[in-house]
């Protein structure tokens, strides 16, 4: 399963993915999950399975959604766990959002 | 308080997601990032090149380091500058200055391609032709002779109209380039068939023969009527118009508060100031660069100066330390500092949070304007040399600063600045432990 965070220089995000990973490791949950930049994104589209994305993007949710074109479920991560880097939070929102997007 | 908040942010977002997914400026945006590696390579070959192999410079010359005077032997004056010490570092400055060349001297030049080359993405073009095409189409503007020394007329371009002044030539000859060829190898009537025993290659070459043909002459027509009228070529007429009045304006101090007002407003609302804003920074604080680490001019205000004021958070940082009595904000702070090290400031601004929080809208505006004005008095009387090295934005606070000015100034300002920004946010971090924030369920 791939997990993509997005944000403007793919930065900061990148500090949360490395609490994400040891998260799921803890939980023995095989997945891989990457930041990148808000630019690449057309190119990633493809073999995402949940895109989530910055706070302070958010601004541009829309115009990413326009890009995912229901390929995949996105949303913003909550600002709280962002900044506290609540990697355990934030995966187990994504797990949440495939497994309900599965269920439709 | 609460109330006036959301109702700012119901104007903030929408305008701020206006901006950010306009696709022209989008596409803007992501052609300066795709130029961003060549500008960093070049300023490491800058810096070899002015800061440590001059003979004269800080590690090599006798007002600097003084390295110079032991590796030629204990030569001094014109003994040393005759030495073949000194001619050695000086063919290998010249090595240096190829590679920054490339991503200062022809800036403008790689801009066209990268440009062209994103808005045929957006216009639906085939990408690589429209770049050409566009490159094409600047050469065509561009004076390809050079008056020599005697007068003469010498074939060969200019390096002037390639670098940091042709910043804004390049996006309007890219903008239109690209336009015309899109629009016109869209038109099914343009393409020549090519019967289907032709191999598919050269049946594309030939598929976009009359695009190019027409683009690249209209582009030509216009250059032969500026010398019809008599006019200079279109680069200096650009430049003399618009761009240069457009940074005068721009290196006024009342403007840079007002760019920096704007960028940390946004982000206390957590949305990204600099993505929103990054086409003013593009258009005046870029080229303003570019004219430092050419040295053919010397802006205070340039893309170096700003990023390295980005530290400002840390003041927080070390305010909090100091001050707080609040033991959730003695938390984020601690998880924060080491991606603030690196002037990466959304942990703290997410999770103390900074944004939205009342208590640290003013200082959170207030540091960056202190720090610009600051180091706009330091620059401007020759205390700190200018900004002229692009280092990575991420590169820590007093390093950042040094290497940026090929000076220890430079990082002493940014420890000024720190001093300064501690100071500021000091008397808000008491203040909110007596405010019990509303949020604090742990």
């Amino acid at each position: 399963m791939n997990i993509y965070l997005v944000c403007n220089a793919g930065m900061s995000t990148s500090i949360l993915v490395k609490k994400m990973q040891d998260a799921a490791k803890i939980q023995q949950i095989d997945v891989n999950i990457e930041a990148f930049s808000v630019e690449i994104l057309d190119e990633k589209i493809d073999s995402a399975n949940v895109i989530l994305l910055g706070p302070q993007i958010r601004h541009m949710f829309n115009d990413v959604k326009k890009v995912i074109a229901d390929k995949c479920p996105v949303e913003v991560i909550d600002m709280r766990d962002y900044g506290m880097i609540r990697g355990d939070k934030v995966l187990e929102k994504a797990l949440n959002m495939v497994k309900n997007n599965k269920g439709e | 308080m609460g109330s006036v908040i959301s109702s700012f942010e119901k104007i903030m977002m929408p305008v701020a997601a206006k901006i950010s997914s306009n696709k022209y400026l989008l596409a803007m945006r992501d052609a300066f990032s795709m130029l961003l590696p060549f500008i960093i390579v070049g300023s490491f070959f800058g810096i070899m090149e002015w800061v440590i192999l001059d003979p004269w410079g800080t590690v090599m010359g006798p007002t600097g380091l003084n390295l110079g005077h032991a590796l030629s032997g204990g030569l001094t004056g014109d003994s040393y500058k005759a030495s073949a010490f000194v001619t050695a570092m000086q063919s290998l400055q010249g090595l240096c200055n190829n590679v920054v060349t490339v991503g200062f001297g022809m800036f403008s030049f790689l801009l066209v391609a990268a440009f062209s080359y994103r808005l045929a993405g957006i216009w639906g073009g085939d990408k690589f032709s429209t770049a050409l095409t566009a490159l094409g189409a600047f050469i065509i503007v561009t004076p390809q002779q050079i008056i020599g020394k005697a007068g003469d007329k010498i074939g060969g371009f200019s390096l002037d109209y390639f670098g940091n002044r042709a910043v804004l030539s390049a996006l309007i000859v890219a903008t239109v380039a690209s336009w015309i060829f899109v629009k016109l190898s869209k038109n099914k009537k343009m393409c020549i068939k090519m019967p289907d025993t032709v191999p598919p290659a050269v049946a594309k070459s030939f598929e976009v023969l009359v695009p190019v043909f027409i683009t690249l002459s209209v582009f030509t027509i216009f250059t032969a009527t500026l010398t019809w009228l008599g006019l200079k070529p279109l680069n200096d007429l650009i430049y003399q118009i618009i761009q240069a009045p457009l940074m005068g304006f721009s290196q006024g101090i009342g403007f840079s508060l007002l760019y920096q007002f704007v960028v940390w407003f946004f982000w206390w609302f957590g949305i990204h100031g600099h993505n929103v804003t990054a086409a003013v920074q593009n258009m005046v604080y870029m080229p303003a660069q570019l004219a430092n680490q050419d040295g053919t001019a010397a802006y205070i205000f340039s893309n170096g100066f700003f990023e390295a004021g980005l530290m400002h958070i840390m003041g927080l940082v070390i305010a909090i330390f100091l001050f707080s009595k609040k033991e959730s904000w003695r938390a984020v702070a601690k998880l924060g500092v080491p991606a603030m090290l690196f002037n990466i400031q959304e942990p703290l601004a997410f999770g103390l949070p900074i944004v939205l929080n009342p208590i640290l809208l003013i200082p959170y505006i207030l540091a960056p304007l202190a720090n610009t004005v600051i180091g706009w008095l330091v620059i401007s009387g020759g205390l700190v040399p200018i900004f002229r090295f692009v280092v990575p934005w991420t590169m820590p606070l007093f390093f950042g600063g040094m290497i940026g000015t090929g000076s220890l100034a430079g990082g002493l300002l940014q420890i000024v600045w720190l001093v300064v920004d501690v100071i500021i946010y000091a008397p808000f971090v008491i203040a909110s432990n007596k405010i019990k924030d509303g949020y604090e369920e742990e």
